[in-house]
């Protein structure tokens, strides 16, 4: 089981990010990418549906970020991620990102590297082999209507309460068949990834 | 934005599928740009969910929505009267199992003791040679030393005699020798004052099979405790 993240922590690294930046450290602003870039580029790609432009918009963002940051902190300091969001989602206007590319000159080391250290766990793992682990998973489970669950939840996009109704199950077995579905899948994927990485390295 | 909120009211999914409310979306992504695990969490769903979308476009669901031919059997009739039949048998079984249990401990088998005493019993062999022995406590064991010969296994069984007439207490079956001595456990609880006797069988491997032959026998006498 993951630990429950700690908002006042969050918060705290946050306000301690905005005011490291202000005074010049280079390091904070490795951290700052580091720590938000591979959510950011998940966001981003969610909306605009194409990973090159994604990781474009994300770096834009990150230098928009930093050059603000480094001449004057921002409102909610303990909500930086709050501002590279909306930094980000302004970007993914075509006309504005176009504007912003033109207009925009902060160097940062970090921000040009950030590629490079976007990956994250399962990028490896091929969609073919989704499709396996998705099957073994639903194979593994060994009731009918849990499987219904997940198909129902997933492929027909159903809301919980109209799949609690149709199979006759509460609230809390819904979301217990759910989590633990979502957990072991999440284990078959990083078992996968470890392995096709091991594969990678012998060869 | 908190795990629990996070879990009982279908976030990800709902994420997934476009559902949230703007605030809803805005508080979820907050929270999830500096959690790289949530960020795990939601990255493993959209694929679990891309996977299932894609095995329902190939018609390869259907065979897994379909209960599998093992699940088909599990519901025929054939099944249930096989399963009935096979029950049967086995509550058979268990029962006689049940009523072996209880034999064995009411010969005290199970039973945990707190004391053993050590008794040597000699072979009588034309003597009227009979050991004595105080009665022994109730959570007392007493184990039987005996001499062994050039016997392969043997059986021993404890006879209470009365007058003429014997009565079985225990049988001990595939005792094997150590140190040219078999060694034979008894709860203390079976031997009340009395007279008993030690009947010793042995076995070769190489001899017809379970053919035990008598070869001893040993008188005891069990005397009250003072």
């Amino acid at each position: 089981m993951v630990e429950t993240p700690d908002p006042a922590l969050e918060a705290q690294i946050s306000a301690e990010l905005v005011k490291r930046i202000g005074l010049g450290d280079r390091r904070a602003e490795e951290e700052l990418v580091r720590r938000y870039q591979r959510g950011l580029i998940y966001l981003v790609q969610r909306r605009t549906r194409d990973p090159q432009l994604a990781l474009d918009l994300a770096q834009d963002t990150f230098r928009i970020a930093i050059e603000k940051l480094r001449q004057s902190p921002i409102e909610q300091v303990e909500r930086v991620g709050a501002f590279l969001r909306g930094t980000a989602l302004n970007l993914a206007s075509a006309d504005v990102r176009k504007h912003v590319r033109r207009g925009t000159t902060a160097d940062s080391d970090a921000v040009d590297a950030a590629a490079d250290d976007a990956a994250g766990p399962f990028d490896n793992v091929s969609r073919e082999q989704d499709k396996r682990l998705v099957r073994k998973l639903l194979d593994e489970l060994p009731v009918q209507r849990d499987r219904e669950i997940l198909i129902k939840t997933y492929l027909e996009d159903q809301d919980k309460s109209a799949i609690c109704e149709a199979l006759g199950v509460d609230s809390a077995h819904y979301n217990r068949v759910l989590f633990r579905a979502k957990e072991r899948f999440r284990e078959l994927l990083t078992t996968a990834a470890s392995q096709r990485g091991l594969k990678l390295v012998d060869s | 934005m908190d795990r629990q909120y996070i879990r009982e009211h279908g976030v990800i999914e709902r994420y997934l599928r476009g559902a949230l409310t703007a605030d809803e979306e805005q508080a979820f992504e907050e929270a999830y740009l500096g959690d790289p695990d949530l960020l795990d969490q939601v990255q493993a769903a959209e694929r679990l969910r891309d996977g299932i979308k894609e095995l329902g476009r190939t018609g390869r669901l259907e065979q897994l929505r379909a209960p599998a031919r093992w699940r088909q059997w599990l519901a025929s009739p054939q099944y249930a009267v096989a399963a009935s039949v096979l029950l049967a048998v086995s509550l058979g079984f268990s029962a006689m199992l049940y009523v072996e249990n209880v034999d064995l401990r009411g010969t005290g088998l199970s039973q945990t003791f707190e004391r053993t005493r050590l008794v040597r019993l000699e072979a009588y062999r034309g003597n009227n040679n009979v050991t004595p022995i105080s009665a022994p406590e109730t959570d007392e064991r007493i184990v039987f030393a005996l001499d062994a010969v050039a016997y392969d296994t043997y059986r021993a069984t404890l006879l209470r005699r009365d007058g003429d007439q014997f009565e079985r207490i225990l049988t001990r079956a595939d005792l094997e020798a150590d140190d040219e001595t078999i060694l034979v456990g008894v709860p203390g609880r079976v031997l009340q004052p009395g007279a008993y006797e030690v009947l010793l069988e042995g076995r070769m491997n190489d001899w017809p099979a379970d053919r035990f032959e008598e070869f001893t026998r040993m008188d005891l006498r069990v005397l009250p405790r003072n």
